[in-house]
């Protein structure tokens, strides 16, 4: 038998064999089991409405909603919401002065013994500025023609834990308004984070940072400004941090629209002998302004672009998890994008990209052996030959076995190569 | 007799004058506040961003500009305000922070919203104090 037939068969049998246990991966269709909002506000006039929906027709979800502030994460809200097939949950983040609160009308919420809560709800030691994470808890058919949030406590109340029953079913929408105007974005979606712990109120939830750190893995975000006609904003999350961010930097490179770029401070001349940069410290959620802050008689631009590159403590280029938000507003309406983004670069290259797993929902979808193993996936050879997530090997042979993967003998898992 | 009526009438006015009608206190306020925190609403109702500007904080004033300014106005103050309350009001020598319900005209109807309004006093004239991140983020430190 031919060697790559024999190696195809041995690689489908193996992974037939194996349980599929699906890696975590960035939701490209916006459901998932964990949600997050990458950030509210609700300083001033604005408040925040976050919306979750469980667009399972079948199943009763139960999620765990925690806000948390922007200066390092501390959770000041959490709570349960109890979803029935189809169910829509909507609440409001709203602060007065230097209180902070969280109400909803939806009969979802519960609180206690399945109880219904009595709005609104002050955020401990709450920032107007913050973020919010849904993580799905549990996830049931309860045979019940559109049961009560109640039903579903009890249900949720009455198991035992230990089990991973959640669905892709979530999503989620955040918009910050002001009287006359607002600003809506999707929640990220996480799929297959695949909780199988029973969480409580009592217990605080911090998401894994080895499971989410890896999606959000970034070392620079790339975005255009244009200070002539509006304001732009970088929103960026530095989510999984928590108690760390202390340690994270960030600088920034400014072009104009010819190529130019400012030279450091301490610098008349290029190329410089000298160079000091500057770098910022960041909260967990952080609010750029898009203003370039290095200007001379020469580079002086109200347009062009900039990388504001995540750094160490000692200002050296290092990926963080983070999920930004470019945010525009022009001519009195806002608009909203995300920000394009790479792995940590030396200064002027794209060298050291960083190869990530997209995960098997992506990778099935590449059908030629280039795209498939440029984008951080295993070719299977064969006739036709076939697309699948690094991850899916679960032994070094079966890795060998897949172009564009090589096996990682320290932590013992099929690690991507995007062709390096 | 009509003479003396007239004046009283003139008077009347004039003092209704200080307290427009579509602005209600429910606490007080010093005097000299109030005359300024009315000017200054009336300016940011009608988006005259140059003249609200002028009652904004100096120093405050120095970190952004009247641009970015006219843009926040553009969309915080978009919906006209119809109404204007004073519900609290917490006083001290130079600073004053009042707790404001006001009724807006928005796409979804007439709608009630509340927050925290700050006025400090610098120079013996009291300015408006914005808190806003979101469209005047912090200046960055020149140096760690």
């Amino acid at each position: 038998m031919k060697k790559w037939l024999l190696g195809f068969l041995c690689l489908a049998l193996g992974l037939m064999l194996t349980p599929q246990v699906k890696a975590a991966s960035v939701a490209r269709d916006g459901l998932g089991d964990v949600l997050i909002f990458p950030a509210y506000y609700a300083e001033g006039m604005a408040k925040s409405k976050i919306i979750v929906v469980n667009t399972s027709s079948t199943d009763s979800v139960v999620a765990k909603v925690v806000i948390r502030r922007a200066s390092d994460s501390k959770e000041t809200l959490d709570f349960f919401v109890y979803l029935s097939p189809n169910d829509y949950f909507e609440g409001e983040i709203y602060c007065v002065g230097t209180t902070c609160y969280f109400t909803s009308n939806d009969d979802s919420w519960l609180v206690g013994n399945c109880q219904k809560p009595s709005p609104p709800y002050a955020l401990v030691t709450g920032e107007p500025v913050g973020y919010v994470e849904v993580i799905e808890a549990w996830s049931a058919d309860l045979e019940i023609k559109h049961p009560t949030a109640k039903q579903i406590c009890e249900s949720y109340n009455a198991w035992k834990g230990n089990e991973d029953t959640t669905i892709n079913s979530l999503m989620g929408l955040m918009t910050i308004y002001w009287p006359g105007e607002k600003l809506a974005y999707d929640a990220v979606a996480v799929k297959d984070y695949n909780n199988t712990l029973k969480l409580t109120i009592a217990t605080e939830t911090i998401l894994d940072k080895d499971i989410i750190g890896p999606l959000f893995s970034k070392g620079e975000f790339l975005v255009p400004y244009d200070q002539g006609d509006g304001v732009d904003l970088l929103v960026v999350n530095f989510i999984t941090r928590k108690a760390t961010h202390a340690l994270t930097r960030y600088k920034f490179k400014w072009y104009d629209t010819e190529e130019g770029t400012c030279l450091p401070p301490g610098c008349d001349i290029s190329p410089c002998e000298e160079r000091e940069e500057i770098c910022y410290p960041t909260n967990e959620v952080q609010f750029i302004s898009l203003i370039p802050d290095c200007t001379s008689e020469d580079f002086n631009p109200t347009k062009g672009w900039v990388r504001v590159r995540l750094t160490d403590i000692e200002c050296a280029p290092k990926e963080e998890p983070a999920i930004g938000l470019l945010v525009r507003a022009r001519n009195g309406q806002f608009a909203i994008a995300d920000p394009a983004w790479r792995g940590a670069t030396e200064e002027g290259g794209d060298e050291n990209e960083t190869c990530t797993d997209p995960g098997q929902d992506t990778c099935s979808t590449y059908t030629d052996r280039d795209t498939c193993v440029a984008n951080g996936c295993g070719w299977a050879a064969g006739s036709p030959g076939t697309c699948y997530s690094c991850s899916q090997a679960t032994t070094s042979s079966l890795c060998g076995s897949l172009e564009g993967c090589a096996w990682d003998d320290t932590k013992n898992t099929c690690e991507p190569t995007c062709g390096k | 007799m009509k003479r003396w009526f007239l004046l009283f009438l003139g008077l009347g006015l004039l003092g209704c004058a200080g307290r427009p009608s579509w602005v209600m206190y429910e606490a007080e306020i010093p005097p000299d506040l109030a005359k300024r925190f009315v000017l200054y609403w009336e300016a940011r109702n009608r988006q005259e961003a140059q003249k609200a500007w002028e009652f904004e904080r100096p120093s405050w004033r120095k970190l952004y500009d009247l641009k970015r300014y006219r843009i926040y106005l553009s969309i915080v103050n978009k919906a006209p305000l119809l109404q204007l309350r004073v519900e609290k009001a917490r006083c001290q020598e130079k600073m004053c922070c009042l707790i404001l319900t006001g009724v807006f005209d928005t796409p979804r109807g007439k709608e009630e919203w509340r927050w925290e309004d700050c006025w400090v006093k610098e120079g013996g004239v009291w300015y408006h104090q914005i808190r806003d991140s979101f469209f005047f983020p912090e200046v960055r430190p020149k140096r760690l």
